[in-house]
This record gives C-alpha cells, structure tokens and sequence, in this order.
C-alpha cells in the first residue's frame, strides 16, 4: 500500500505526511503537504458533531460491510459515517469536474439563444479526464467484443 | 434518472453493490447530472467500493499499529491524509446545503447482547486522553482485582459451646412445631392457641399392650428356635403329646413348674415330662436338623466323574 512514508508531528493535532503510493507520485501529492489541507482539533470536534445528524447518502449498514471485509471491526457509528462521507466527497468530487467539463464543452457547442438545454447527460468522456486529472487511468473499451 | 440496476443474481453481496450504485446515482443527482451512461455508474461504483475498502484497509493499518483493535476517529484521518485526501473540506463539505438523502436500510431486528450487569465503578481514563475520545471503557474492577471472601472459623471453646447448644434448641423446638403445627396439636396456653403447641397426645385403646407384647426382635429368635426344635424333636421322640406338649414349646421351656399341671395320664406324665427336660438338658449344643437348608452349610458332595469313552 505504501512503500515509504514519514510522519512528523508539530502539534497534537496537526501533522504532515509525505506519501509515495505504490510508486507512483503526482504533483498533487506534494501540493497536499500544507497545513491548510488538514483538520484542526476544534474542527474535528465539529466535524464529528456534524456526523451525528447528517447521514451520507451511502448508508450505515452498506459502509460497514465494507469496512468488515477490509478487516475493520466497528460498533462507532462516528467512524463509520466519517468514512462513508469521505468516499462520498471523494465520488462527488469527481462527478463535479465533469460537470464543469460537461458545461464548458455544452456551452461551447450549444448556442446561447436556443433552449437551455436542462437534461445533461453524465458518459464516459466527461468522466475520464476528470479521472485523469486525478491520475486514475480508465480504459474503455472501444467496442463489444 | 434513468439508470438501469442489474438485478440478475439476488445475493447479499449484490445488494450491497446496488446500494453502492444508488448512492453513486444520488451524487451524480447533486451534482446536477439528470441521466448516465450505464457503464459510467458501474466504473464509479466500482471505484466507491474500491476506495471504502482502502480507507478501511488504512484505517486498520493504524489501529493495529497502535496496538488497539477498534478504530477511532484519527486513524481514519490519517488513513485519508495518506491516500491524499484533503481532510480539511470535509467539514465544509458536511456543512453544504444541498443534499439528497437516500435513507437508511432498514435492519433486521438483531438478536442484542442482555446489558451486563456492572459491578462497582470502573476506572476511569488518564487526564491525557481527550474527553471526546471513543475508547472502550475500562472493565469492571472485579475482573482484575480479587479479595479473598469467606470468615474464618470461630475457634473459642466457650463461643462454640453456646452456638451448639443454641442450635440444637432451635433444632429441637422448630421440629416440633412442626410437627404440632402439621399434626393434632394441644395448646398450652388456653388464650394464645399458636404461642405454644403442643403435640396431641394419641392414646391406644388397651394401654398395656404394648407392654406385655414382645418385641419383633424377641419373636423372630423365638420362631427360628422354634422351629429348630420341631424338626429334632419328630424323630427320636412320637410318644403321644398330651395337651400339655403343645407346639409352643417355649412354655414347656420358660414355665417348667406348669408340666406338673393334671392331666389324664397322672402317672405316665412326670416320666415323660421328666425326659424331656434331661434329654434336653443333656444335649447342651443344639442339635443338627435333619435337613440343613443352606445349601453352604451342607456337607460337600463329590460330583460324579464319568469314564469318557474315548
């Protein structure tokens, strides 16, 4: 999972962790090292508050079969919850920069006096740069075998 | 939105896909996405179930690490920070107003553990550990602290003494009270008829009975000797038995002034009476029956060896 990684701690609750996973770095990874990124105490606390009414749209039970085939025995609903709304952002945001790709590419084509066009339609080649930018590489296949 | 579910093969770990899959399709919603491709929601929901099971892979790394064996919130965010998530716009993105609820999946009742019954105050955490935190509480002080319980025995004499005679008297009266109370009971005291029972009396109707009566004991000897003698005397003595000689031999025994009692026979009487007490009186050791009835008791026979015919 992680071939190298060093931990330094500056604080009880902040710290910085450089990451090299499987081998494979991004510039990503280093623009990631900044205080700005990470939590502070008082916004966990409010974090996990937050967790305790609001419900990720993937729900509990689902997160925690999960969680128990990757080995992690749960009875916290807060630990739960924290990662099912983690992986949720994480899809989202995704799914949100191709949306952005999807209106820079509809405004271009389409023209601005017609009809707004209100159906988007989410393909294949909207999502695969956004993953791209996220340096997941998606081949699709180009016809049925 | 129009997405298709595959709904080939009704297995639990199909149905957690698709409930992965309609979580993806509600994200795609809020984003503002009406319709997909088919193959997009299934590469999403791959990559979703991909990147649950690598947070909890991380999140287990760090807990095993630390030596626990139940998350908490930091391992999960250090699993996060090192899968290059920026922990920082999950509160923000917690907070954001838009949001679309699919709902919980509605369980089925589990079978719940019975609360366990606490006994005394556990103890409680250091003063470094955060009060926020989720750590398991400690266990009872009973399961690792142990006081011998039990009280030594009392070893004064005079303490012993008094206990014990204390006792048998509650013994002694408890048992009778309950017997008066179960039973026919006499009150003592004509005004409080529960103060003090007694055991009725139960009175026979001929008294003395039980007194000129012998025992059981006396009547089994006396019948076994009895019958010892009935089996000697038919042989060496077939003189006629006047009425006197009754079968009850024990009265010819224990009453020898009532052989001299009239008979018809005056004359021929004190002979025979006469011999029957010096033919008994000269065999001191009673005599051997006849018939032995224990078969242990009977001389030994030797079998009878056949001639085999070879």
């Amino acid at each position: 999972m992680v071939n190298t990684g060093e931990v330094s701690f500056l604080s009880e609750f902040q710290f910085i962790i450089f990451v090299k996973m499987n081998g494979v770095t991004s510039d990503r990874d280093v623009s990631d090292v900044n205080e700005d990124f990470q939590l502070d105490g008082g916004q966990m606390n409010d974090l996990l508050q937050q967790l305790e009414t609001y419900t990720p749209v993937i729900p509990d039970g689902v997160a925690r079969h999960y969680l128990n085939r990757a080995g992690v025995n749960t009875t916290d609903p807060a630990v739960v919850r924290l990662i099912a709304l983690a992986s949720q952002k994480f899809i989202s945001d995704i799914v949100n920069d191709a949306m952005q790709l999807n209106r820079m590419k509809g405004s271009s084509q389409t023209s601005r006096g017609g009809k707004k066009e209100k159906r988007s339609l989410l393909t294949m080649e909207d999502l695969l740069p956004s993953l791209a930018e996220r340096g997941i590489k998606v081949k699709k296949p180009s016809y049925y075998p | 939105m129009s997405s298709e579910m595959a709904s080939e093969v009704l297995s639990p770990e199909n149905g957690f896909r698709q409930s992965l899959t309609m979580a993806v399709a509600a994200i795609c919603l809020e984003c503002g996405f009406e319709s997909t491709e088919n193959i997009v929601l299934e590469t999403l929901t791959e990559m979703l179930q991909s990147y649950l099971t690598e947070v909890g892979n991380g999140t287990r790394a760090y807990y095993e690490h630390s030596g626990r064996t139940i998350p908490t919130d930091k391992d999960v965010i250090y699993a996060l920070s090192e899968m290059g998530f920026r922990n920082k716009s999950l509160l923000q993105y917690s907070r954001r107003g838009k949001r679309i609820n699919i709902g919980q999946i509605v369980k089925t009742v589990d079978t719940s553990n019975p609360p366990v019954l606490q006994v005394g105050k556990s103890k409680g955490f250091p003063t470094y550990v955060p009060e926020n935190h989720k750590y398991p509480h400690f266990p009872d002080p009973h399961s690792y602290i142990r006081t011998t319980t039990g009280q030594k025995p009392e070893t004064d004499y005079v303490i012993l003494r008094e206990q014990a005679s204390a006792q048998k008297r509650d013994v002694e009266r408890a048992l009778t009270r309950f017997v008066a109370r179960t039973g026919r009971s006499h009150p003592l005291l004509p005004d409080d008829k529960n103060a003090f029972p007694l055991i009725e009396a139960q009175p026979h109707l001929i008294p003395y009975l039980n007194a000129l009566l012998p025992s059981e004991h006396e009547t089994l000897k006396l019948f076994e000797a009895t019958n010892d003698q009935n089996n000697e005397q038919k042989e060496p003595e077939k003189d006629p038995e006047t009425p006197s000689k009754s079968k009850n031999r024990k009265l010819k025994k224990k009453r020898p002034s009532n052989e001299t009692t009239p008979n018809i026979d005056a004359p021929a009487q004190p002979e025979t009476n006469t011999e029957t007490p010096v033919v008994k009186e000269s065999q001191p050791t009673p005599p051997v029956p006849s018939v032995i009835h224990n078969p242990y008791l009977r001389p030994v026979k030797k079998p009878k060896l056949k001639k085999k015919a070879r």
